[in-house]
């Protein structure tokens, strides 16, 4: 399998794009808080009680 | 509502998919063993009952204190306990007819059944019971732990418990060597259409069946007494999914995670304040308490049941649910 690897250099520079302090917090929040959040499922689903798996 | 608050409350399901459904898996794999102790939960399905009270652990449960009521009338309705409230209701002689509990974490929740091996590390690693505002006799951890242990062992013989697959190990062995009866129920992790279903994973594990939890015991508990109880009018009590608005951002319940993301000065960013147009005054909320507000609402839309909110305090209020005072319910339907 071949390897497609760039082999220019750009003249322009990129700047990374400077987060807001709450899309910091946001991302922070999606890697670490939703790990501890107490442990609940919080998936919910239309069907009630499913008794022998018949969907 | 904040932006941030809005896009934050909506992530919750999908970023505690991968963390909380697989351990929940790992959960009910290691319960396989302790299956043969209880039966399904499909033995204690009834046709038909009138009235069911969930009694959940919110803060308004003290505050109301309706235990009262609960004495006076309590042959006529059946009593589902959410895990928090045991200690409440057995200090006050009170015997629910199921005891419900779910949480996957390894060290809290055996704690509302009385920790047999707590000891002065775990108080020193985790302080929540320390923090919280859903009962306070907590905060005194040891000499209320030992309290419980008594009367947990007192009372477990008379007790049935539908306790969740996914439980830790912890609260299964406490269960199972307190002789409560045990009604086993697996919680819906995912779609079963989906490739490689974790429902349908644990379904073919144990084979008990999968219950719409809507994320939290108080909804589990709704859950059981719409669908396996098949009551006419459930009650609710304690079930806040709020804070009183002078409570502490310190005593909230997701505070742990909250402070190690965030600085002081952005703590509110995950809180909301809510008006209760039936009592007339504001409650606080946080992410996840307003998320699992929004599922429950979500669960009650399509049922026959009627739903009563007599907690007295929070936010549950929404279509579908009536809001009434548990003295005026016992009034109607109970003289």
């Amino acid at each position: 399998m071949s390897l497609i690897k760039g082999n220019y250099k750009l003249k322009k520079k990129i700047k990374k794009k400077k987060l807001s302090k709450d899309e910091e917090l946001e991302l922070k929040f999606e890697t670490e808080a939703s790990k501890r959040l107490g442990g609940s499922m919080v998936y919910v689903n239309k069907k009630k009680i499913n008794w022998d798996l018949k969907e | 509502m904040s932006n941030f608050f809005n896009k934050i409350q909506k992530k919750i399901q999908d970023r505690t998919y991968i963390d909380i459904a697989t351990k929940s898996l790992q959960n009910a794999r290691g319960n396989l063993k302790y299956a043969k102790f209880g039966k399904s939960i499909k033995e204690i399905r009834e046709e038909k009952n009138n009235h069911t009270v969930i009694v959940g652990s919110g803060p308004s449960l003290r505050k109301k204190d309706y235990s009262t009521f609960l004495k006076r009338h309590r042959k006529k309705f059946k009593l589902i306990a959410c895990d928090g409230s045991l200690r409440y209701l057995l200090t006050k002689k009170i015997i629910p007819d199921l005891v419900v509990t779910l949480d996957p974490d390894n060290n809290r929740i055996v704690r509302w059944f009385g920790d047999k091996s707590l000891s002065k590390k775990d108080l020193k690693n985790d302080d929540y019971f320390r923090r919280q505002d859903l009962d306070n006799k907590f905060h005194k951890e040891i000499a209320t732990n030992k309290i419980l242990i008594k009367i947990f062992d007192k009372y477990a013989p008379k007790l049935k418990i539908a306790l969740c697959t996914s439980s830790s190990k912890k609260v299964v062995q406490r269960i199972k060597n307190s002789k409560a009866k045990i009604f086993w129920w697996n919680p819906y992790l995912d779609d079963l259409k989906k490739k490689n279903s974790l429902s349908r994973k644990l379904y073919f594990l144990n084979k008990f069946p999968l219950i719409n939890s809507g994320g939290n015991v108080g909804s589990a508990a709704w859950m059981i007494a719409d669908q396996v109880y098949n009551s006419k009018n459930i009650v609710l009590l304690g079930m806040d999914l709020a804070y009183y608005i002078d409570t502490p951002y310190k005593s909230t319940q997701y505070f742990d995670a909250i402070s190690k993301i965030a600085s002081p000065n952005q703590y509110k960013k995950f809180f909301v304040k809510l008006f209760n147009p039936y009592l007339k005054r504001y409650f606080y909320t946080d992410h996840v308490y307003f998320w699992y507000k929004k599922c429950f609402l979500e669960m009650i839309r399509n049922t026959k049941s009627k739903t009563f909110n007599c907690t007295g305090g929070g936010i549950v209020f929404g279509r579908k649910i009536k809001w009434t005072s548990f003295p005026n319910f016992c009034k109607k339907h109970f003289n």
